[in-house]
């Protein structure tokens, strides 16, 4: 093995699969990094039909449009403006969070809200058949 | 002469592609395959399903976590680590949770695809206390720093259910509409190709795992287990994804395809 890696050949072999190497490692790190995500409403585009996108100056006006959605402390004293955009039957266009013995349904409404300080939220199984345009 | 040495070039070449620090790397990861939010979990959960939790800690070690290769427009893909109080009651959804820890991930919004500190807080329509809510998801938002290495902290901090997220976040209690009752630190996953924690040649670690079992009590030494191992489909976790106890309030998590 000594004569080999001698070898002017040989060594130039090594040197290419050390730079492979090191190229493996930046693609395993680094090939996507600081490219910013789309937002997860476009996400839940690719997966379903959009319902509603709207900008309210309120968030208490949600329910005007949304009377089916839930009514937590997070939403009823969000402020505004917000956005809203809702999908029919997404595939969770969320990231999912399930354990042992739970099944999350595949197809599910998906209610998407940014809030004044641009942070986003999703609702899923929201009833949809009740929005209002 | 170049017949003659050919067999020991080639392991010369294989000794060199087996020792490669690069190779290693990359055996963690293989190419985005499922869309993204197929979520899978590694890790330690608490054995009880009844009492309360009101804190849960430990340190998260720095560590570059790593996404599936290749992904297609649109496709979710995420490794994370996170320290979890959870309002998992049987029967109802584990997404009753605040969490708090680092990660990474693509396409959902409020993640990057660097490490960053992350947390998320969600409820469940239905589960008692819910009621009227709706379900909040929950999902990553994603701060401005980083600080992998060091201790995360989910704490409750007054007798309501007021949270504190390490020392930058909090939850309100008139955000959380759950009980807590569990304690998770976990690794998680939304693609098949996503490596869940570390890798062969250098585990992802979860040390001083700690918990509260009385509201503002002593911090307790956790079991450094591996019980938790799930699918979002409730399917059996693919064995290629490891934990190891490391002792108490110590478990290692990899990844070896």
């Amino acid at each position: 093995v000594k004569s080999i890696v001698r070898s002017p050949r040989v060594a130039l072999i090594v040197a290419l699969l050390g730079v492979a190497g090191v190229s493996s490692v930046l693609a395993a790190n680094e090939t996507f990094g600081g490219v910013e995500p789309p937002d997860v409403c476009a996400a839940s585009e690719a997966h379903a039909p959009l319902v509603a996108d709207l900008t309210l100056p309120s968030a208490r006006l949600l329910w005007d449009h949304f009377p089916d959605l839930g009514r937590p402390p997070l939403l009823t004293e969000m402020g505004g403006p917000i956005r809203v955009v809702a999908f029919s039957g997404a595939r969770d266009g969320v990231p999912i969070v399930a354990r042992p013995g739970t099944s999350t349904p595949p197809l599910v409404n998906v209610v998407c809200i940014v809030d004044p300080d641009g942070e986003e939220w999703y609702f899923n199984n929201v009833p949809l058949d009740s929005y209002r345009p | 002469m170049r017949m003659r040495d050919a067999p020991t070039i080639a392991l010369l070449c294989a000794i060199v592609l087996f020792a490669s620090p690069g190779m290693a790397l990359a055996a963690d990861t293989a190419a985005c395959s499922e869309g993204g939010y197929f979520s899978r979990g590694l890790g330690y959960g608490s054995d009880i399903w009844s009492g309360h939790r009101h804190g849960a800690r430990a340190v998260l070690q720095d560590q570059n976590l790593h996404l599936c290769t290749s992904p297609r427009v649109g496709e979710g893909s995420a490794s994370t680590a996170w320290v979890a109080i959870e309002g998992n009651i049987a029967g109802y959804s584990p997404w009753n949770i605040v969490q708090v820890g680092i990660g990474k991930c693509r396409t959902a919004s409020g993640c990057s695809t660097t490490m960053h500190d992350i947390w998320s807080v969600g409820w469940v329509e239905g589960t008692p206390g819910c009621s009227g809510w709706g379900t909040l998801v929950p999902s990553p938002h994603t701060t401005a720093f980083y600080s992998g290495g060091h201790r995360f902290t989910v704490t409750q901090i007054s007798s309501n259910k007021t949270y504190r997220l390490s020392s930058y976040q909090y939850v309100r209690d008139e955000d959380v509409c759950w009980t807590n009752n569990f304690v998770e630190i976990f690794n998680e996953t939304w693609d098949k190709g996503d490596a869940l924690g570390g890798y062969v040649g250098n585990h992802f670690w979860f040390t001083q795992m700690e918990f509260q079992e009385t509201f503002g009590g002593s911090w307790r030494d956790l079991a450094g287990l591996c019980n938790d191992r799930w699918r979002e489909d409730g399917g059996t976790l693919e064995s290629i994804f490891k934990c190891r106890s490391e002792g108490t309030g110590a478990i290692s998590t990899w990844t070896d395809r």
